[in-house]
């Protein structure tokens, strides 16, 4: 039987009266119908239909031939229409604070001038790029494609832990998760009205091509960049350049001709109008950046610069996720928008501060500490879940590099319904939404549902053994 | 298309002809090793398998002597050596992934799925018993990858690179099986009809699939100006050189004609049809056989250089 | 004071190149103290380069060589007419907030030798043009001028271990601890003539500009401690060498190759 932590955790199925929340309802009944085995033989399809699509995922640090692939769950992820209306206004409000201040932080700054967000936060600023300054990127957006990390603590607590604007992953999961349950359990969706996430890479392509340069006649040619084939994402980066029918590029099929960017082809040289680059700001280009990455295009950067190009997303768009200057996004977007931020931040203690620092110091077994610059959820202490010896060189790291942290209360993820080895069990997760920023805002109703497989984790990176669940936005 | 994914088509088709290719002639070592016949005699047979599956340098380079199990190694799953089964399944699996989206969904499923199954195999498991189905296996999924690019590939450019590198390799290889036994097809009259020159005819033959075809085709015993005739110069053996550029001449002309251009590669390609057309096995013999194949294993490999520029392969 | 300027940069390869591309930042700006009267840049492909402003300032051309080629001329010449402002430059256009000159980078990067330096001009901020000067002299004190110790990759903190250096390397010393000291300061490369009469110099001057209250930006000369006068053509600047280099480029092809620049300046005796 099913049985949650009322007391600790929100779960997403049953409420703390032991109810069953209403948009769970057909999926109870339809879990109460399955046994043991009929969920298990599901769960095998589904890793069938997986391995076969060839969605895999290399692991940082093992072998290039050690792909696997994330466990999915075949238990949906359930959101009604007005929850997740209050979400995509938030998010939606966020963007385009953060797409504002970006273009402030590479032109006039007028956000420090107020003195709102420190100077030295900014400029001295490793994710801040000073090649960007003075750029007008089309249409004014630096982050088109972007993934923010929320997560749920009750019925009506949401919380974003991460702006990802850089070159956020996961979405291809997203559309594949929904193309497996499709297929493995039709008999829900004849009970559901479920939001469709298969436009996304129409939207997507009509992004990218309202941001081609002002210069481009006619159809823009659009390319997806990636890094090849053992970068962890290559095949999200295969399946988006085919759903929306462009060219799948590595640096050595482009280069740099009279100020534009051509492709190498069976015939003559293609010029290439928007690159959808997958490969980090310092790899993009040996001319600007890492004289010694040999995946970039040299002269990319430069082609940008002079307008013959649009990079998505926009060198430098770093400086406005970095977890320091992430505790400023409620200023942030009170500066730009003139409104309250629909989304909270999750409380964050800044550790250069000393009285913080000494509270922080003093309770890192109930914190989550975060080193600034880490991603994927390596460098990074869970404070429940610790043992005295990380602790104690965590506490050293802080003492000697304050800056270089940030540390957040343990929050109470909720939980959801996860079918694993004991049966159903609920389990913690958080929420990815994709959003993409062109000639307007279009956010695909779902997300990526990341879910931490192991009993009592509240880390679901992929990377740390958490698994993905299909997201279903219901319609009214 | 970009040139890296006409290349990276190019090199699926011919490390997967290739992979099926070192099985094979695995596989006919592998059968003259367990006739009768002194040691001296089996090391032969393994050692000009190594030449024709040109990789006779690099296995006496780690290996003194050609053994069962070192060839068996070495030609089917060593890592160092480029041409083993398993480098050509990655290599063909690995190009396959970088173009995926250029490939269809039911070669993408073969070729992974092949190479899924062959990278879960622990050589030191194989048994001796087990190499022959082990051997059927890698070309039963060779077939059927070159089934699914035939069922399903759009017949555009992308297909005739598929076709340019699976033909490119097939006339490689049969040129070197014929090569490495240019003498035992020299009219002789000493040893005809003997029993050493059967075995090495039937392995030339098994070698290129065709000793079942050949009867169809010369209802006759094995005779040595056949078996040169037969993988040379008819067309209708799929694996004679004739064949393979019948198509590869084809081929290059739909190119041609699908991008409205001409390059060296068309003109070389023609030369070696050509060339083949006019023959005789007559002719052949008389300027010398083995000067033919050497002749000819360069132009192929010229063709495949000229067809990489042509295209911006890189 | 009117001053003729040809400054030639050449590659040559001992292999053929196959693809080459470079960022030229060889267009001064008119200031204060310089006009140009007239200004051109020759380059395989210029008229066909991508061109933009960069955020510090500076017209920048992007120029490519696609297929095989042995070498490579760059050549910008023209006539700058040149006042003495006492190295004011004030507010030119298209800068960023000054802040943003404070940024450390690689080559300006403090160490315990630096950090030790600055130390002794804390809370001297009030008189920065005596902080300035005083800095200058601090930095002459303890480099010698010479060429042969340092390169274009050497930092600020290894010039100053090594004791000697040209005037990048005073101009990196000079950023170094300013940055240390949080104030905006930055790379300036141009050309330095001697006086009247022609003359051909080994490469390019560089020096730095600072913010200062009430006058802008003020150039500073460390290798010379002056600040710049007539003598001074301003060229292109940056956060340090690598940014405001006038030539910077990639290639394609591993061969040796040799660089050579020529800078030939002359001073039009009047008729």
């Amino acid at each position: 039987m099913y049985s949650t932590v009322p007391d600790r955790y929100f779960d997403e199925m049953v409420a703390p009266d032991g109810s069953v929340r209403p948009a769970y309802r057909q999926i109870a009944d339809w879990l109460r119908s399955q046994t043991r085995k009929d969920l298990r033989q599901t769960a095998a399809n589904a890793e069938g239909i997986f391995r076969r699509l060839g969605i895999t995922f290399a692991v940082y640090g093992s072998d290039q031939s050690n792909e696997r692939l994330i466990p999915f769950d075949i238990i949906p992820r359930i959101l009604s229409a007005a929850e997740w209306r209050r979400l995509e206004r938030g998010i939606e409000q966020r963007v385009r604070a953060l797409n504002a201040f970006l273009h402030d932080i590479y032109h006039r700054q007028e956000i420090i001038r107020a003195g709102r967000v420190p100077e030295k936060l900014i400029v001295l600023n490793s994710a801040f790029c000073p090649e960007m300054l003075g750029h007008d990127p089309a249409r004014g957006v630096y982050t088109h494609i972007i993934g923010i990390d929320l997560v749920r603590v009750s019925e009506n607590e949401f919380y974003v832990l991460e702006d990802n604007l850089r070159t956020p992953s996961g979405v291809s999961y997203m559309i594949e998760d929904r193309e497996a349950m499709l297929r493995l359990v039709p008999e829900l969706f004849a009970r559901y009205r479920v939001a469709p996430v298969e436009s996304y890479p129409e939207h997507l392509r009509r992004t990218l091509q309202s941001v081609a340069p002002p210069g481009c006649k006619g159809d823009p040619t659009i390319v997806v960049l990636t890094p090849g084939i053992y970068n962890s994402a290559f095949f999200e980066h295969s399946f988006l350049a085919d759903e929306m029918g462009i060219e799948l590029c590595q640096g050595d099929d482009l280069f740099v001709d009279d100020g534009f960017v051509y492709m190498r082809t069976t015939q003559k040289p293609k010029r290439v109008d928007v690159v959808y680059r997958r490969i980090d700001d310092d790899f993009l280009d040996p001319l600007t950046f890492r004289r010694d990455s040999t995946l970039g295009v040299p002269g990319l950067f430069s082609a940008y610069r002079a307008g013959n190009v649009t990079i998505v997303n926009a060198p430098g768009t770093g400086i406005a996720d970095d977890k320091a200057v992430y505790t400023y996004v409620p200023q942030i977007i009170e500066f730009y928008t003139g409104e309250k931020p629909l989304l909270s931040n999750v409380p964050t203690y800044n550790c250069a501060n000393e009285e913080e620092r000494a509270y922080v110091l003093d309770h890192l077994e109930e914190l989550v500490v975060k080193e600034v610059h880490g991603s994927g959820g390596y460098g990074m202490l869970v404070g429940p879940t610790s043992t005295k010896k990380e602790r104690t060189e965590f506490a050293r790291r802080i003492k000697a590099r304050p800056h270089n942290y940030i540390v957040q209360p343990t929050l109470a993820l909720s939980t959801c319904p996860t079918f694993v080895e004991s049966g159903i069990a609920p389990r913690h997760v958080d929420l990815r939404p994709f959003v993409l920023v062109g000639d307007q805002i279009r956010i695909t109703p779902g997300g990526l549902t990341r879910v931490a497989l192991k009993n009592g984790s509240l880390v679901v990176n992929s990377s740390q053994g958490g698994g993905t669940k299909d997201t279903w936005i219901l319609e009214d | 298309m970009l040139g890296r994914t006409a290349s990276s088509l190019y090199w699926i088709c011919r490390y997967v002809e290739r992979a099926e290719n070192m099985a094979r002639l695995f596989d006919v070592g592998h059968r003259m090793s367990l006739g009768p016949g002194q040691d001296g005699r089996h090391r032969e047979h393994w050692d000009s398998t190594l030449q024709a599956a040109a990789m006779a340098e690099a296995f006496h380079r780690r290996h003194e002597r050609a053994q069962p199990p070192q060839v068996r190694d070495f030609m089917l799953f060593d890592e160092a050596n480029p041409s083993s089964v398993r480098n050509c399944l990655l290599a063909a699996r690995s190009n396959a992934r970088a173009v995926r989206t250029a490939i269809t969904t039911e070669m993408w499923e073969s070729i992974n799925g092949t190479w899924l199954e062959f990278a879960a195999i622990r050589p030191s498991r194989v048994t001796y018993n087990d190499l022959p189905a082990l051997l059927e296996w890698i070309k039963r999924n060779a077939a059927q990858f070159r089934g699914a690019m035939l069922n399903t590939i759009l017949r555009d450019d992308g297909y005739a690179f598929c076709q340019l590198g699976t033909f490119n390799e097939r006339a490689d290889n049969t040129a070197r099986i014929l090569d490495v036994k240019y003498y035992v097809l020299l009219p002789r009259s000493d040893l005809v009809g003997s029993e050493l020159d059967n075995d090495q005819w039937s392995m030339i033959l098994r070698a290129a699939s065709a000793h079942r075809s050949y009867r169809h085709v010369y209802r006759d015993r094995y005779r040595p100006w056949n078996i040169a005739d037969f993988l040379i110069l008819r067309e209708e053996m799929p694996r004679s050189l004739a064949h393979c550029y019948a198509w590869m001449t084809r081929t290059l002309a739909d190119l041609e004609s699908f991008y409205g251009a001409r390059y060296g590669c068309h003109d070389i390609g023609d030369s070696i049809y050509e060339r083949l057309s006019r023959s005789d096995m007559d002719a052949i013999f008389q300027s010398g056989l083995h000067e033919f194949l050497t002749e000819f294993i360069a132009a192929n490999n010229a063709l495949g250089q000229a067809i990489a520029e042509s295209y911006n392969f890189y | 004071m009117q001053i003729r300027i040809e400054h030639a940069t050449a590659y040559s390869y001992d292999e053929p190149v196959r693809y080459a591309v470079q960022e030229l930042r060889l267009t001064p700006v008119d200031t204060r103290g310089q006009k140009i009267v007239d200004w051109r840049i020759e380059a395989p492909g210029i008229e066909r380069a991508g061109t933009w402003i960069d955020g510090f300032g500076n017209r920048v051309h992007l120029i490519s060589q696609n297929g095989d080629h042995g070498g490579l001329l760059i050549r910008a010449s023209g006539l700058v007419e040149t006042a003495n402002c006492d190295g004011i430059v004030g507010h030119l256009p298209n800068m960023p907030p000054a802040g943003v000159f404070a940024r450390v980078t690689a080559l300006t990067e403090a160490d315990r030798a630096i950090e030790a330096l600055a130390a002794g001009f804390r809370g001297r901020h009030r008189d920065p043009i005596a902080l300035y000067h005083a800095l200058m002299a601090a930095i002459r004190e303890r480099m010698k001028f010479d060429t042969g110790h340092t390169d274009a990759t050497t930092t600020a903190a290894a010039a100053l271990k090594a004791g000697h250096g040209v005037c990048q390397d005073f101009a990196h010393i000079f950023l170094a601890i300013c940055r240390r000291l949080g104030l905006p300061a930055r790379y300036v490369t141009g050309y330095l003539v001697a006086d009247e009469g022609e003359a051909e110099v080994e490469a390019n001057h560089a020096w730095v500009e600072a913010e200062v209250a009430g006058l802008g930006w003020v150039g500073f000369d460390p290798a010379n401690g002056i600040c710049p006068d007539e003598h001074y053509v301003r060229l292109a600047c940056g956060l340090d060498a690598t940014t405001a280099a006038p030539v910077r480029g990639i290639r394609r092809g591993a061969g040796p190759d040799r660089l050579e620049v020529r800078v030939t300046l002359k001073v039009p005796t009047e008729q």
